[in-house]
C-alpha cells in the first residue's frame, strides 16, 4: 500500500496512540482523532517528529453524530479519500450489574456501539468511491468472555463485532474489508482502572504470563489493513496471549 | 419567458442524467423525470448506493447520510446538489 490515507479514532493514548505511531512508521497520513483538540494537537506534534508519514489532529466526539460527520467532512475536503479506519475509541463503564444504572449503560453503546458504527458508515462513504479500503474495529476479549463488573462494556462490544461481520458482507462487493481486533489485558489507561485483585486474576488467565503491549495490537491492526490480509474480512481477532477464560 | 441554461448548467445536466443512467442501467431514451426510487425497477436499495457514489463522484461532493435517504427522484438529486453549489 503507498501512502494510505488512515483515521485512527480514540488516537491520543493507548491502542489508538500506538496504532497512529505505526502507520506514521509506515508513511501513511495518518488522522490523529480525540475528542479534544489539545491532546490530538500533541500527540500529532510527537508523531509529526516520528514520520516518514504526516499527521493531522482531528477533532472527534463518538457521542456526537454531528461531530462524526462534520469528522469524515474534514478528512473528505483534505485528502478526498481515505484507504483504513481503526475505529479504536471507546468508554469502559464499570460497575456490578446491581449498581449499573441506564446512564452507563447507554454511555457505553452511545461510544463503543453506535458512535463505531456512524464512523464505519463514514468510512465506507468515502471508500466506496476508489472501491477499496480496510476497516478494522476495536472490540475486546470481554465481547466473548465475561468478567464481573464489566456487562455493559462487554455487551457494546459484542454488538460491534456482530456489526464488523454484518458491514463485511455488506461492504466486500465494493472492495471494502471489515475486521475486528480483539484485545485481551494490554497495558493501557482503561486497564489502571481495574482493581488490583481483578488484574491478577486476569493474569492468571493469560497463558504468555505477561500484559500485552499497546504496539503489539498496533502490528495486528497494521496487518489487517493491509494487503497482506487482502483475502479477510468478517473476522474478529483475538490479541490476548492466549487469554483462556 | 423561455429559461435560458448556461453551458456549466447543461454540462451538469448531462453529467447527472449520465450518473443516473450508468448507475440504474436505463436506456438509452429514459425519462429521466420520473424516475422513483424502489418504484423504477432498476433502482432499489444496492442501485441507490451505486447512484450515491457515482453522483459523489461525478461533482466531487460528498453527501450527508440525510440526503442519500431523501435523493428518491431526479429533481430531488438537482435539489440537493443546489445545497452544494451546483446549479442546474
Amino acid at each position: 500500500m503507498s501512502s494510505p490515507v488512515v483515521c485512527v479514532t480514540g488516537a491520543t493514548r493507548g491502542i489508538g496512540a500506538a496504532t497512529a505511531e505505526q502507520f506514521v512508521r509506515d508513511g501513511a497520513t495518518v488522522f490523529v482523532a480525540g475528542r479534544e483538540r489539545v491532546s490530538c494537537e500533541r500527540v500529532a506534534a510527537r508523531l509529526t517528529t516520528i514520520g516518514p508519514g504526516s499527521v493531522v489532529p482531528l477533532v472527534l466526539d463518538l457521542s456526537n453524530a454531528t461531530s462524526i460527520t462534520d469528522a469524515f467532512r474534514t478528512i473528505f475536503s483534505h485528502s478526498r479519500r481515505l484507504d483504513v479506519l481503526v475505529n479504536n475509541a471507546g468508554v469502559m463503564p464499570g460497575g456490578l450489574l446491581g449498581t449499573l444504572d441506564r446512564a452507563a449503560i447507554e454511555a457505553a453503546f452511545v461510544v463503543n456501539t453506535t458512535g463505531a458504527i456512524l464512523c464505519l458508515q463514514g468510512a465506507m462513504r468515502l471508500m466506496q468511491r476508489a472501491r477499496h479500503g480496510a476497516i478494522i474495529n476495536v472490540s475486546s476479549v470481554l465481547a466473548s468472555h465475561g468478567v464481573a463488573g464489566r456487562t455493559a462494556y462487554a455487551a457494546s462490544k459484542a454488538a460491534l463485532e456482530a456489526a464488523t461481520r454484518t458491514a463485511a458482507i455488506e461492504c466486500a462487493p465494493w472492495g471494502i474489508r471489515v475486521n475486528a481486533v480483539a484485545p485481551g489485558w494490554i497495558d493501557t489507561a482503561l486497564v489502571d482502572g481495574y482493581a488490583a485483585t481483578e488484574q491478577e486474576a486476569i493474569r492468571a488467565r493469560v497463558p504468555m504470563g505477561r500484559i500485552g503491549r499497546p504496539e503489539e495490537v498496533a502490528r495486528v491492526i497494521a496487518f489487517l489493513a493491509s494487503d497482506a490480509s487482502s483475502y479477510v474480512t468478517g473476522v474478529v481477532l483475538p490479541v490476548d496471549g492466549g487469554y483462556v477464560p | 419567458m423561455p429559461t435560458v441554461t448556461s453551458p456549466a448548467q447543461t454540462d451538469a445536466l448531462t453529467r447527472l442524467r449520465d450518473a443516473f443512467t450508468a448507475a440504474l442501467e436505463l436506456a438509452p431514451d429514459a425519462d429521466h423525470e420520473t424516475l422513483a426510487y424502489r418504484e423504477t425497477p432498476t433502482w432499489d436499495s444496492v442501485a441507490h448506493m451505486q447512484l450515491i457514489v457515482a453522483i459523489e463522484g461525478v461533482f466531487d461532493v460528498m453527501l450527508e447520510t440525510e440526503d442519500v435517504l431523501a435523493l428518491s427522484s431526479f429533481p430531488e438529486a438537482r435539489n440537493i446538489l443546489g445545497k452544494h453549489g451546483i446549479t442546474f
